[in-house]
């Protein structure tokens, strides 16, 4: 098992948790107005077995609550385990709420795999930056693996719905998602559909090899968490498709201890 | 208690975190502060039992199987492991691309107007409807819940009278749209 600082877990789980607010508060916001429509709840396997039913308004409120308050608390590293698990399956229940109407986002994997795998670290604090952890290293390559199968799945998705995968890359799924949802701005590409063949092949190809993160350090590494951060940034200006609780959790390759100030860890400048 | 005896000692050592806070960089923080310039190594939590390790390899091996089956079964059931669907599957370059919208017929306007097809407006999100489009055309009464939503999120606004499921569609030749797009109804529904 490979083994991290605990306080880059412990930065991590500032990131994951603070994110999971901002997420059901609006990117997975929806679950609240899923309140008015129960008649669409269509539940996804889980939910069948666990026999949950679909929301009601003042559940959804509850619910919401109930995340906010578990996620501050394991952001502030506060019964660190309690309240992590308690986040996890609270917003497990929320993404069952929020994917269980018939769409279901897969830019929430990695997210939702990094709130149940952080609170099996156990207690992890800023000043524990000199200690190592097979927990917390174990942890955050579940969630590196996460990540970067996202990515790379998805190219074994587009192969196994298109039949070919060269019709996809050749095709015009980029042509079909700027006229449904695109900016104004990214409309004149419409009118060079070659280029945006193009950049379905560059799609492809950096979907493909997007395990290579696993493997790289340093420099390369920031490089390639930077290429990808950008590529959502792009699709977002483009499309209004943000993938942030994806690109999120592209943090946990980073060595985030660093971030800790040096008032916190206890360590003396030389 | 030898969690806290632990802490206490790595914080009674701030040489050695001092070498740590400098130097850890890539990941491995044990074997990058044993090299050296670094006197001290750092501080190691108790290390996994074999059950620690056992499910630890277990469950993950197991997650990526069903995340496996659920590419080639290409099926979401298994939401947060299944199908990455999301613009997966391929568009004819010749084909055409449709988008699904919603209007609603209210009192006093001659015409439907186009609503906001999202969780905001009508209580659902577009690509949840189209997700199960053929069951709601088949059960127009489904977009009576849309109209509530609606009638509830917008209390000052007056009650539609019609909800009106519509699809625009354009026509694509070698990738460019030719022609104006065309609407069609879907399905129409009286509000009650």
């Amino acid at each position: 098992m490979p083994e991290v600082p605990l306080a880059r877990a412990a930065v991590f789980r500032v990131f994951v948790y603070v994110f999971i607010i901002i997420d059901v508060l609006t990117i997975s916001g929806d679950v609240i107005a899923h309140g008015w429509t129960p008649e669409f709840y269509q539940p996804l396997w889980l939910a069948r077995v666990l026999h949950i039913p679909a929301v009601g308004v003042l559940g959804a409120q509850l619910l919401l609550a109930a995340i906010i308050v578990f996620s501050l608390l394991a952001a502030a590293g506060i019964i660190q385990r309690i309240s992590g698990w308690a986040v996890a399956i609270s917003f497990g229940a929320w993404m069952f709420y929020t994917q269980g109407y018939g769409y279901v986002a897969h830019d929430h994997m990695a997210l939702v795999i990094a709130a149940f795998v952080l609170p099996t670290i156990g207690p992890a604090r800023f000043r524990d930056v000199a200690t190592t952890s097979a927990r917390a290293g174990w942890a955050l390559r579940v969630v590196q693996i996460s990540v970067v199968l996202t990515y790379f799945y998805s190219v074994l998705m587009k192969w196994v719905a298109s039949g070919n995968i060269t019709h996809w890359a050749n095709g015009a799924v980029i042509i079909w998602a700027l006229m449904r949802r695109g900016a104004e701005w990214s409309k004149p590409f419409l009118e060079v559909p070659g280029l945006l063949i193009a950049a379905q092949w560059a799609t492809l190809v950096f979907e493909f090899l997007s395990p290579v993160a696993l493997f790289l350090k340093g420099r390369w590494l920031y490089a390639v968490v930077a290429f990808f951060c950008l590529f959502h940034l792009m699709t977002y200006l483009a499309l209004g498709i943000h993938f942030l609780p994806t690109v999120i959790c592209w943090a946990a390759f980073l060595p985030l201890e660093k971030l800790v100030p040096k008032r916190f860890t206890g360590t003396r400048t030389a | 208690m030898d969690e806290k005896k632990r802490r206490l000692l790595a914080r009674q050592d701030p040489a050695a975190e001092g070498s740590t806070a400098g130097r850890s960089v890539g990941g491995r923080a044990h074997s990058e502060n044993t090299g050296a310039g670094s006197p001290k190594p750092p501080t190691r939590v108790k290390p996994l039992s074999k059950l620690g390790i056992g499910w630890r390899v277990v469950v993950p091996a197991a997650a990526l199987v069903v995340l496996t089956c659920g590419q080639f079964l290409n099926t979401n059931d298994f939401f947060p492991l299944g199908s990455l669907t999301q613009y997966a599957t391929a568009k004819d370059l010749n084909g055409t691309v449709g988008s699904t919208c919603i209007a609603a017929q209210f009192p006093g306007e001659d015409e439907p107007r186009r609503l906001g097809f999202n969780a905001a407006t009508v209580g659902i999100e577009r690509g949840d409807v189209e997700s199960q489009l053929d069951r709601v055309i088949a059960h127009p009464e489904l977009m009576q819940s849309m109209a509530d939503s609606y009638v509830r999120l917008h209390p000052l606004e007056p009650k539609p009278e019609t909800m009106i499921l519509c699809r625009t569609t354009t026509q694509l030749k070698n990738g460019l749209s030719v022609g104006e797009p065309e609407e069609t109804t879907l399905a129409t529904w009286e509000v009650r």
